[in-house]
């Protein structure tokens, strides 16, 4: 039997069944649920209506009503005070509370919103683009020492620009790490302040050796000396410092005594038993180195009496 | 909290009415419109219960759209507004009862 013949014959006992497997026509089983439902929900509708039907006949025969705007208020407050109060109720009042607050903007509108924040993030998304493009256009390069770099890094705790549990290396508490500078001092400039001190301290070291005659001198700090002299050790503070190179600027005519003495040693040597030989140049060079040698000696002696009677101080 | 009273409510009201099989739109469609029904009809009580000046009075309140000022008037003019509102309601649903029932 042919497909088409089957179909013909069932058709005649179940037409829609029959349509239905051909694809012609849907067919739905309703549940019993559905079939009631249909029915009194239109029921339910109808009897709203007739009630509404019923209400506004009422309105109609009490003239002059309230104005539309005042039934609305008025219906609104007291529906809403009702519906708060014992849970009957509901419609329009509640209908307002229960809707998001995003059902009052429609479709169009918020397209439109997020086709302007869209736009706006490419914009500033571009403008990023091109900034990162040319760095050097977009940020002016900052002076080298126009304002001292200052890394306030505390004795102890992380810098306040170290992310917690970043990787950081260990550094030690340094008060003035190499990044600082002050300002209008370069590098060089601190470089070669420290060479000139180096040297201002190898000649004061030299200096004081020589005035002193002392074993050993050394620098303690910026400031003070150690001098060692016959195995006594004495620290030379500025101020004593101070007093040395005041006695060591003195002119012979300045140390009475030892001008007396010299001026006693020349007149001797002139009046006594080297008269004729004093003509000489050798004797007056000799002479002269005598004189020194003795000044020296004196100037030892007194170099050595200020540093002593300074520490007895103390 | 207004939205989960709001939406407990018309549960309730779902409940005694007996909407429970419908669908959500369904309900919704039912309880706005009855809603409707109960507003009108308070708004007629209390139109009975006024007298013209008064009905004035609360003409320029609701014009100025002041919901609080118009509950309030009506607070100093109707003993027990909230019972009297209540009662309405309840007849309006118990008509609407039979009505869907007749």
């Amino acid at each position: 039997m042919l497909e088409s013949d089957k179909l013909l014959l069932r058709s005649e006992d179940e037409p829609e069944k029959n349509l239905a497997d051909a694809g012609v026509v849907k067919t739905e089983k309703e549940t019993p649920e559905k079939k009631e439902n249909k029915p009194d929900f239109a029921k339910v509708q109808e009897a709203v209506k007739e009630q509404a039907l019923a209400i506004k006949q009422e309105l109609k025969e009490r003239k002059p009503f309230f104005s539309p705007k005042t039934a609305e208020i008025l219906g609104t407050a007291l529906v809403s005070m009702q519906l708060l109060l014992t849970g009957c109720g509901g419609g329009k009042p509640a209908d307002a509370e229960t809707k998001p607050a995003v059902a009052d903007v429609d479709q169009e509108t918020i397209d439109k919103l997020k086709k302007q924040l869209a736009e706006d993030f490419d914009k500033k998304w571009k403008e990023k683009e091109e900034a990162n493009k040319s760095p050097k256009a977009a940020a002016p390069a900052a002076p080298v020492a126009s304002a001292p770099k200052i890394v306030a890094e505390k004795p102890s705790g992380p810098s306040v620009l170290e992310m917690p549990g970043a990787a950081s290396p260990k550094r030690e508490w340094n008060p003035f790490p190499p990044s600082v500078s002050l300002p209008g001092v370069s590098r060089a400039e601190k470089t070669e302040e420290k060479i000139e001190k180096e040297k201002k301290d190898k000649v004061l070291v030299k200096n004081l050796q020589e005035w002193t005659g002392a074993d050993k001198v050394e620098m303690l700090s910026d400031e003070d000396i150690l001098i060692t002299i016959n195995g006594q050790g004495y620290v030379i503070t500025p101020h004593v410092l101070k007093l040395l190179e005041n006695e060591n600027k003195k002119t012979e005519s300045e140390i009475e005594g030892v001008h007396k003495t010299f001026g006693e040693m020349a007149n001797g040597a002139r009046a006594g038993i080297f008269r004729s030989a004093l003509k000489k140049k050798e004797d007056i060079r000799r002479n002269e180195e005598i004189k020194v040698e003795k000044m020296e000696k004196t100037k030892v002696k007194r170099m050595r009496k200020i540093i002593k009677d300074e520490c007895d101080k103390f | 909290m207004a939205k989960n009273t709001s939406i407990n409510l018309k549960q309730q009201i779902a409940d005694k009415l007996n909407l429970s099989s419908f669908s959500a739109p369904q309900q919704q469609k039912i309880i706005s419109g009855l809603t409707e029904n109960i507003s009108n009809r308070i708004n007629l009580a209390v139109f009975e219960r006024l007298t013209e000046e008064e009905r004035k009075e609360l003409q320029k309140l609701a014009k100025a759209n002041k919901k609080a000022g118009v509950l309030k008037f009506l607070n100093s003019k109707i003993d027990d507004l909230q019972s009297f509102a209540e009662q309405i309601a309840v007849e309006t649903i118990d008509e609407f009862k039979k009505i869907r029932e007749g």
